[in-house]
């Protein structure tokens, strides 16, 4: 059934568009797929699966491009990427950086997968078990990993993400249907849209940051490529070093990825946080650490197998792209769930074999689109960040065909400029924005299960393991800001 | 007398923002439901992270505060004539927006980058136009051709 050119070329064409629209920034691989399921309709249901995967898996990767060369990620999912990948981009190693993505993208998403064919039920049955408290203290805890590792300043990405929170209030209660904070727009009765609040939060803020470098009337170039051959590839010492942080990291993802709403965007910061403890060299993380790099897309690209595991066996989206996939399983009469393994068992494989090979077409797409990708580095800016703004605006309005929504990017790109202009970190916003439904439904539903007692979070032993780990954790940082603050007052670190 | 900077104005700020939040915004925006347990009111979420971004903000200040003498001079911008541009180009973003449903997105879109162009350095008008011609049909043959959006009505295109 798999076996046939069609199925095959279904998935190197899907490969192929995501990898390429998940590249424009403002593009990302939910709206990749969105363009491809009317092309869909009348295809068989595997060769229609085949390439719906296939654009998924390569618009995840593709948001990594803009994110390294323009600092403007893509995809949310390439937030974390940006951290370091821009920075080898300014020292120019953008195609190391690059080259590092597709290894790491093409590891995590084969790991991912296999686990995804070998483990799939057992592993949702678990997550199923997470009820409100323990998911409420789990989402806790990835917003303080979240904030603790962007950015210079821990406070700063802590004021961001309850700034995220706040967003994420706009909109109906999903509890009791209360409008909040409409200020009498029905727009914003469904919440802020989140296509153009991330392209507005990324791309028109850095548009924006852009427009202040510039002297006016004369050409800006982007950052040099380094002609040294060691800075244009990833070295086997390079390799090896990132290696147990790549296999980390997709096991970080893949777990995360099979817990519904845990999207790719909280397993690269996850797998990013996990990285810079492992590795010897962590005051060079955001300084342009290859190993940031690999930890990020290993993170984020090990979701897209592991997103497949509650959306197969038991029919729920593990993320927006996954959601997408499910109305394109629906479209072709394939109805995700428990009995799908029961009643389409062969298309269930035959999806499982195009996964695996989307990844071997992920590879071999990513390596030749590198060569024409870098090229954006030598290309002026002058004529970059205007078609960057355009895409951004129309990017915007093609999700909902809202002028509405333009209005939000520009707003958040404004919020997002004077944030980046102050220091404040933009990845927590997005983050927080997007888990402050799951967090508030838990909370409150964990709530009404008490009677109103907080003892609920405690006495849950799994929400109690996952709460002392925040604990540990902030008084982890609250313990080494007071050594490094008495460090600095030593009268020996005078001069240091 | 200490000069505040940019971390203590931002604290402050923020710190104002989240009392108008908890104080104005909730009561106002957000409609009560009366004795309701504190789970099921709309408002509980809105109180907490209005309480979190208050005591952050206040975090910040204290902080930014105690290391007012080095940090005022790492933050303090050298000029204000940076922030003068952002400004003036968030200004002529919001007027592209604006214009997109009174002219079109087409060619609101034409104008704003040719203006930006222009203002990052590019001289040449056949290099804009070129330019203008290729995004522009890329544009259109993704969105409008590929992803059937109707674009909003406007005078022209």
């Amino acid at each position: 059934m798999f076996f046939q050119f069609h199925v095959i070329a279904g998935v190197f064409g899907g490969v192929f568009m995501g990898v390429i629209l998940g590249s424009i920034p403002g593009l990302t691989a939910t709206m990749a797929i969105a363009l491809i399921i009317p092309m869909t309709f009348h295809m068989d249901p595997v060769v229609s699966v085949s390439l719906l995967v296939g654009a998924y898996k390569g618009g995840t990767y593709g948001g990594s491009i803009p994110a390294i060369l323009l600092n403007t990620p893509g995809t949310p999912a390439a937030a974390a990427t940006v951290l370091d990948g821009n920075e080898m981009a300014k020292q120019g190693k953008s195609v190391k950086a690059l080259k590092m993505a597709i290894y790491a993208s093409v590891m995590a998403d084969s790991l991912s997968d296999m686990v995804l064919i070998l483990v799939a039920p057992p592993l949702a049955m678990i997550a199923l078990k997470m009820g409100p408290p323990e998911m409420a203290s789990l989402i806790f805890l990835s917003l303080l990993i979240i904030t603790a590792v962007a950015g210079d300043s821990m406070i700063k990405g802590l004021i961001v993400g309850a700034i995220g929170l706040i967003v994420g209030l706009i909109g109906l209660d999903s509890i009791t249907a209360v409008r909040r904070f409409g200020f009498g727009f029905p727009e914003l009765d469904e919440g802020v849209s989140l296509i153009p609040m991330l392209i507005g939060l990324f791309a028109v803020s850095e548009f924006l940051i852009n427009t202040e470098s510039v002297v006016v009337g004369k050409a800006v170039q982007f950052f040099a490529r380094s002609k040294e051959r060691d800075d244009n590839r990833v070295t086997g010492k390079e390799f090896k070093a990132c290696l147990p942080i790549i296999l980390t990291s997709s096991g970080i993802g893949t777990i995360l990825g099979a817990i519904p709403g845990i999207g790719p965007s909280i397993a690269a910061f996850a797998g990013y946080a996990q990285a810079k403890k492992m590795s010897k060299h962590p005051e060079k993380f955001g300084k342009g650490a290859i190993e940031g790099v690999a930890a990020a897309e290993a993170g984020n690209n090990a979701v897209c197998g592991a997103n497949l595991i509650p959306l197969l066996t038991l029919g729920i989206p593990g993320d927006v792209g996954a959601a997408v996939l499910l109305g394109a399983f629906m479209i072709q009469g394939l109805h995700p769930g428990p009995m799908l393994f029961k009643e389409n068992i062969v298309t269930i494989y035959a999806i499982f074999m195009a996964l695996l090979l989307a990844n071997v077409f992920n590879f071999l797409i990513g390596i030749v689109y590198i060569r024409f990708a870098s090229k954006v580095v030598l290309i002026p800016k002058g004529y970059i960040f205007p078609a960057v703004l355009a895409f951004c605006f129309f990017g915007s309005y093609g999700f909902n065909q809202n002028l509405f929504d333009v209005w939000v990017a520009l707003i958040f790109g404004f919020l997002g400029y004077l944030l980046r202009r102050n220091g404040f970190p933009v990845a927590p916003l997005l983050i927080a924005f997007m888990l402050e439904p799951i967090l508030e439904g838990s909370f409150r539903q964990s709530l009404l299960m008490s009677g109103g007692s907080l003892v609920i979070f405690v006495t849950h032993p799994i929400s109690g393991i996952l709460l002392g780990c925040a604990v540990a954790g902030i008084v982890w940082t609250v313990i080494g800001s007071f050594r490094n603050s008495r460090a600095n007052k030593s009268p020996g670190s005078a001069g240091h | 007398m200490t000069v505040l900077n940019r971390d203590n104005i931002a604290g402050l700020i923020l710190l104002v923002f989240s009392l108008i939040l908890a104080f104005y915004l909730t009561p106002d925006q957000v409609e009560s439901h009366g004795n309701v347990p504190a789970a099921l009111s709309a408002r509980l979420f809105c109180y907490i992270t209005a309480g979190l971004l208050g005591v952050l903000s206040l975090i910040l200040v204290i902080v930014s505060l105690k290391k007012n003498g080095q940090a005022a001079a790492e933050t303090r911008p050298a000029s204000w004539e940076p922030l003068l541009r952002g400004l003036v180009c968030t200004a002529i973003a919001s007027a592209y927006v604006a214009l997109a449903s009174l002219l079109g997105f087409f060619v609101s879109t034409a104008l704003v980058m040719a203006i930006f162009l222009i203002y990052f350095g590019v001289k040449k008008w056949s290099g804009i136009m070129l330019f203008l011609i290729i995004v522009l049909g890329f544009i259109y043959l993704l969105f409008v051709e590929g992803l059937k959006v109707v674009m909003p009505d406007g005078l022209f295109f």
